[in-house]
């Protein structure tokens, strides 16, 4: 594999691995609040 | 590498990626762990659905610590959250298996849970938790383990009953108190959570006030913080409820 892409690998890693974490918060925040646009659905 | 294969490669790359960093949300910190204790026998003894009252939901469990030498023993209970609509003490099973684990006495306590027909209301709720109390010290002092001091706690709904038991039905006041707030908390307004910080100051209360600031009323967004509120409900335990 090349050099290239496996910056690319490493890039689609860490993107992922924060998509991932950003998309549980907000799953989160809107059923246990945390947003500034309501929230609170539990 | 063809470039397809590469494509495919990076796709699936980054839905495992994306899996592995939600799951990664969801985990405790080691310092956190320490605090929810699974409950197994080495422990002592848990008895479950003791009655205190004719109702249905009337019932509570009692941890009782594996070491019954002891002359005195201190009590925690912990009432479960729910919106005073749902819940049950058996949610609380590792927060109380963490305090018996500790040498306390603990006791987690249903109340009959408010819906359209029964009436029940906080005002009754906090009754039950009320008339609760000496049932759960004489069950304690006949499985030997008599009670000479005690502290209450709760989360959401269960923190309300707590609050209201401490202040209106508990023995003595000012209590230490220690509490937590989510600054985006909508269901239970912040603003309130002002209104309490401000009566604990002018009433000379020992207490600790904690806001996190990212939160709702899950407490959800602050880990830190959160650490460091458990960490300070154990020193008041350990100030105010010293284990001999």
């Amino acid at each position: 594999m090349t050099k290239k892409r496996v910056i690319i690998l490493i890039v689609i890693i860490a993107t992922g691995f924060i998509a991932g974490r950003l998309a549980m918060r907000a799953v989160g925040n809107l059923l246990l609040g945390g947003t500034m646009f309501g929230g609170n659905i539990l | 590498m063809k470039k397809g294969a590469f494509i495919a490669l990076g796709i699936v790359t980054f839905i495992v990626s994306f899996g592995l960093g939600a799951a990664s949300k969801l985990l405790k910190s080691p310092q956190m762990k320490k605090y929810s204790v699974k409950w197994n026998e080495s422990l002592g003894t848990l008895q479950k659905d003791i009655s205190y009252g004719e109702g249905e939901a009337q019932k509570f469990d009692l941890y009782l610590p594996k070491d019954d030498s002891k002359k005195s023993y201190g009590l925690a209970v912990y009432i479960h959250a729910g919106g005073f609509t749902s819940g049950d003490k058996s949610e609380d099973e590792e927060m109380l298996s963490w305090l018996c684990s500790k040498g306390y006495v603990a006791a987690g306590i249903n109340y009959t849970l408010a819906d359209e027909k029964n009436h029940a209301s906080v005002l009754t709720q906090s009754n039950e938790i009320k008339a609760a109390m000496p049932k759960v010290v004489e069950a304690a002092k006949e499985a030997g383990y008599p009670i000479d001091k005690m502290t209450i706690a709760g989360g959401s709904a269960g923190h309300a009953l707590a609050m209201i038991y401490a202040y209106r039905d508990g023995a003595d006041a000012p209590v230490p108190s220690v509490v937590a707030y989510g600054a985006y908390d909508k269901m239970q307004p912040f603003a309130a959570s002002k209104r309490l910080k401000s009566a604990l100051e002018e009433n000379h209360v020992d207490y600790k006030y904690f806001v996190l600031p990212h939160s709702g009323h899950g407490l959800q967004n602050d880990n830190a913080i959160s650490l460091k509120w458990i960490q300070t409900v154990e020193q008041y335990l350990d100030k105010y409820m010293p284990l001999e």
